[in-house]
């Protein structure tokens, strides 16, 4: 899936990942994203920070946007609450059936709707992009928003045979020019054609391929 | 204080956040052991129609859930 991000990539979207986690929201946006490039430094956040789009800017707007969600306890606290041992339940689980049959079971995607046929799974456990969870495991997974996949998958194919580097991904989030993470931008006085411009040209190291 | 945890506990779970989340936690708890004992009947060689006796649904509905190379 997300298998052609080179390293620096890769840590901006798990950047983004744990400020959609600590915002409490249940999918990550293309504003997440830009967040994440503005956080993992380097000539990338440099050219966002140097247009007013700090770390600070940056979370301010998505929480007046978007807002923050509502702290959600993680399956095994939630079932304590119930009166559940999930740990003892998994134990026991485990000893039945085996710990491989116990993670299979978790990580397949489980549609939630009998219309809603599991086309592709985006990462473990999730399907469709839905945030979803596995009590099994006591693990949560994010979903990832319908437009950033676009925008992800965008960026891989253009970078293709090369990986997506952090410049690959901000242009791609430009060039679909629809999400939180653009109008953000754009409400910030920020020039997106220039950035744009600015993006393609700078000496971007592994830039060059995808921007 | 350990009927104080208890009472604690009682009116936390009045509130409907953690609630309806605990349910929804129970529900995947639930599917995921389900799809753990239906996969060990079929792989026994049981037939859709007993499982689904079983679990007092339709064989349908179990064949549906639970088939594979979906």
């Amino acid at each position: 899936m997300f298998d052609r991000l080179d390293p620096a990539a890769r840590d901006v979207l798990d950047r983004a990942a744990r400020q959609a986690r600590e915002l409490h929201h249940r999918h990550v946006g293309t504003e997440h994203v830009l967040l994440g490039l503005v956080l993992a430094g380097g000539p990338v956040a440099r050219l966002l920070t140097d247009r007013g789009c700090g770390p600070r800017d940056v979370h301010a707007e998505i929480v007046n946007r978007v807002g923050e969600g509502h702290p959600q306890g993680r399956p095994g606290e939630l079932l304590a609450g119930l009166g559940i041992d999930l740990a003892e339940v998994r134990r026991r689980a485990e000893a039945t059936f085996g710990a491989e049959a116990v993670a299979q079971v978790a990580l397949r995607p489980r549609p939630r709707h009998r219309h809603w046929p599991v086309v592709r799974r985006w990462w473990p456990g999730c399907d469709g992009g839905r945030p979803c969870a596995s009590a099994l495991l006591d693990t949560e997974w994010l979903g990832c928003a319908p437009r950033l996949k676009r925008v992800i998958d965008a960026a891989q194919l253009r970078a293709t045979p090369a990986q997506v580097s952090p410049a690959g991904l901000l242009a791609a989030i430009l060039d679909e020019g629809h999400g939180l993470a653009c109008r953000i931008l754009a409400d910030r006085g920020v020039d997106l054609p220039g950035l744009r411009a600015a993006v393609r040209s700078a000496p971007l190291p592994g830039g060059q391929a995808s921007a | 204080m350990r009927q104080l945890a208890t009472l604690a506990e009682a009116v936390d779970s009045r509130e409907p956040e953690t609630g309806l989340a605990a349910v929804a936690a129970l529900r995947t708890l639930v599917d995921e052991l389900e799809a753990l004992h239906v996969a060990n009947a079929r792989s026994r060689g049981w037939t859709w129609q007993a499982i689904a006796e079983r679990l007092g649904v339709s064989r349908q509905s179990v064949h549906k859930k639970h088939r594979r190379g979906r």
